[in-house]
């Protein structure tokens, strides 16, 4: 993760923000207690922010939560002290005047402050107790910290969103409309260092773009090979993993840089079975693959244990499974719904945008019966796909499906992998966090996936 | 074909998990034509008769015992993947 530095040129000049006059208690929103959020430099040293808190705001009482049993304060000690440090967040709560609040902004001015900022302490609402106005309050506040976050996060971070041409995106000589929609092409990471497993088909060996590349495979097929009969490895794979510049077209592949772990657990009739899909996990896994892509599933709206557990197992050992929503909608009529393995909890389910940046037609809506796992959590571009195929099938062609959204997913993961360092759940948590927004969540989850920059 | 054996998937418990290889025994010893032992993620694949299942589930260390869900992608020329 990047570290949150101000930027110079406003540390420099800016005090720390004094407490906003909204904070005061008595307008229901606020404690009348007062949040210093230190920074990250100074959170290591929590003697110095409890002797800043002493001398500067006259504070005496200063609790630290690692003092207590597990960190866990409860609400009297708070109240018994007139402050908290929390070394591990970096904040302290403090019960204050804003007058000394404000000595204390004004005083730790200089750039060496260990004073990121003061904000009054809010109440936290269940979101349905709230009133429309509360809620634009804190949507409000909510993106004001955001932007905040925006503007001292540096790098790994991707707050701007591509442009939405007029007539949607589009293919250029250059780039699919799919690596422009997800901001790849302007990302500086390209999946160095990270393993990525693409479970389908196969791969087409002697395909020229995956010439000179780190490639390891292996067949969970018996009797068949690694080599591609089909070509829905191949397309998958292209996406995930495609070269920077492959000759004569287009760029479509993300993850350039990552090293390719193909396994066949689909037959080159496009057939396969969960024994041999379990088995790709596990190869993928034990690889120390920190992401796997599955377009693979069947319209079985019901939680499997044979992928529930299995799936979670590898998400804790640090891979990360991305699979297809499914195709089983007719919309508008039928929204269908996220079918197996998408619908294991620890999957991230992906559904599929067109250019337009609209759901597309046959992509799966969040399921109603299988709860969380059967949820779609994020979307990526899934009509019109452009990438490898077979040589003997004309080398490369465009398909439509979640099946060619979810390596799309799949190769911005192993981006934020180099990026951050992030596996597991918390690179899952970075996919989603960084996302797209576009409504519909039912339809799209979080929204399109971005590459970080 | 009440003989035929069907291919079924097995998942352990957590606290069988570093025990996994004595579960596929006992498995095999009631009726599971054991094929793979997955260990990390805690999976036994193989066949077995169909009335055998329920036997299968009573096993120590045995979380689920489900018929594989066989997966079919469209055919190359379908409208999506």
């Amino acid at each position: 993760m990047a570290k949150n530095k101000p930027k110079s040129d406003k540390s420099d000049t800016d005090p720390p923000d004094a407490p906003p006059p909204g904070g005061a208690a008595g307008d229901g929103l606020t404690t009348g207690r007062y949040i210093i959020i230190f920074k990250d430099e100074a959170v290591d040293d929590p003697a110095a922010a409890k002797a800043l808190l002493s001398d500067v705001a006259g504070i005496r009482e200063v609790g630290v939560a690692s003092d207590y049993a597990e960190s866990a304060v409860a609400a009297d000690d708070l109240a018994d002290a007139e402050a908290m440090y929390f070394p591990t967040l970096g904040i302290a709560v403090v019960s204050g005047e804003p007058t000394a609040l404000q000595a204390m902004s004004a005083s730790t001015a200089e750039a060496d402050s260990p004073i990121l900022a003061i904000e009054p302490e809010y109440l936290a609402f269940a979101r349905h107790a709230l009133g429309a106005s509360q809620l634009d309050y804190l949507r409000g506040y909510k993106s004001a910290v955001d932007h905040l976050i925006a503007q001292l996060t540096e790098g790994g971070d991707s707050a701007e969103l591509a442009e939405v041409p007029a007539a949607g995106f589009v293919d250029t000589p250059q780039f699919t409309w799919g690596l422009q929609a997800t901001r790849v092409t302007s990302s500086r990471f390209n999946g160095q260092g990270v393993k990525v497993a693409v479970l389908d088909t196969g791969l087409d060996l002697q395909h020229p773009d995956f010439q000179g590349r780190a490639v390891v495979s292996r067949s969970f097929i018996p009797g068949q090979a690694v080599q591609d009969g089909n070509g829905h490895g191949t397309h998958c794979i292209g996406t995930a993993c495609g070269p920077r510049q492959p000759a004569g077209v287009r760029r479509y592949g993300v993850a350039f840089g990552a090293s390719i772990f193909v396994g066949k657990v689909l037959s080159n009739q496009g057939s396969g079975s969960t024994a041999g899909i379990v088995a790709g996990i596990e190869w993928a896994v034990t690889s120390g693959c920190r992401v796997i892509s599955m377009s693979l599933g069947a319209d079985i709206d019901q939680k499997l244990q044979q992928y529930e557990v299995p799936i979670q197992r590898a998400l804790n050992a640090g891979s990360l499974v991305v699979a297809a929503a499914g195709n089983n909608a007719n919309r508008p009529a039928n929204p269908g719904f996220v079918g197996a393995p998408a619908n294991a909890d620890a999957a991230l389910a992906v559904a599929a945008l067109d250019g337009q940046l609209q759901v597309a037609r046959f992509s799966a809506r969040s399921s109603s019966i299988t709860g969380v796992g059967g949820r779609v959590n994020v979307a990526g571009p899934g009509v019109g796909v452009f990438s490898s195929l077979p040589v003997a099938r004309g080398r490369h062609g465009s398909l439509n499906g979640t099946s060619m959204a979810t390596p799309h997913v799949a190769g911005i993961a192993a981006l934020w992998c180099q990026a951050t360092g992030a596996i597991g759940a918390a690179l899952a948590n970075r996919l989603l966090q960084s996302a797209r927004p576009l409504g519909q969540t039912a339809d799209l989850g979080a929204g399109l996936v971005q590459a970080p920059q | 074909m009440s003989k035929a054996k069907s291919p079924v998937v097995v998942t352990v418990t957590d606290a069988a998990l570093n025990d996994i290889h004595a579960v596929a025994d006992r498995l095999a010893a009631a009726g599971l034509a054991v094929d793979r032992v997955l260990p990390v993620t805690g999976v036994i694949t193989g066949t077995c008769p169909a009335g055998k299942k329920a036997a299968l589930g009573a096993v120590d260390g045995v979380h689920a015992v489900e018929d594989d869900a066989q997966v079919q992608l469209p055919p190359p020329d379908a409208e999506s993947h």
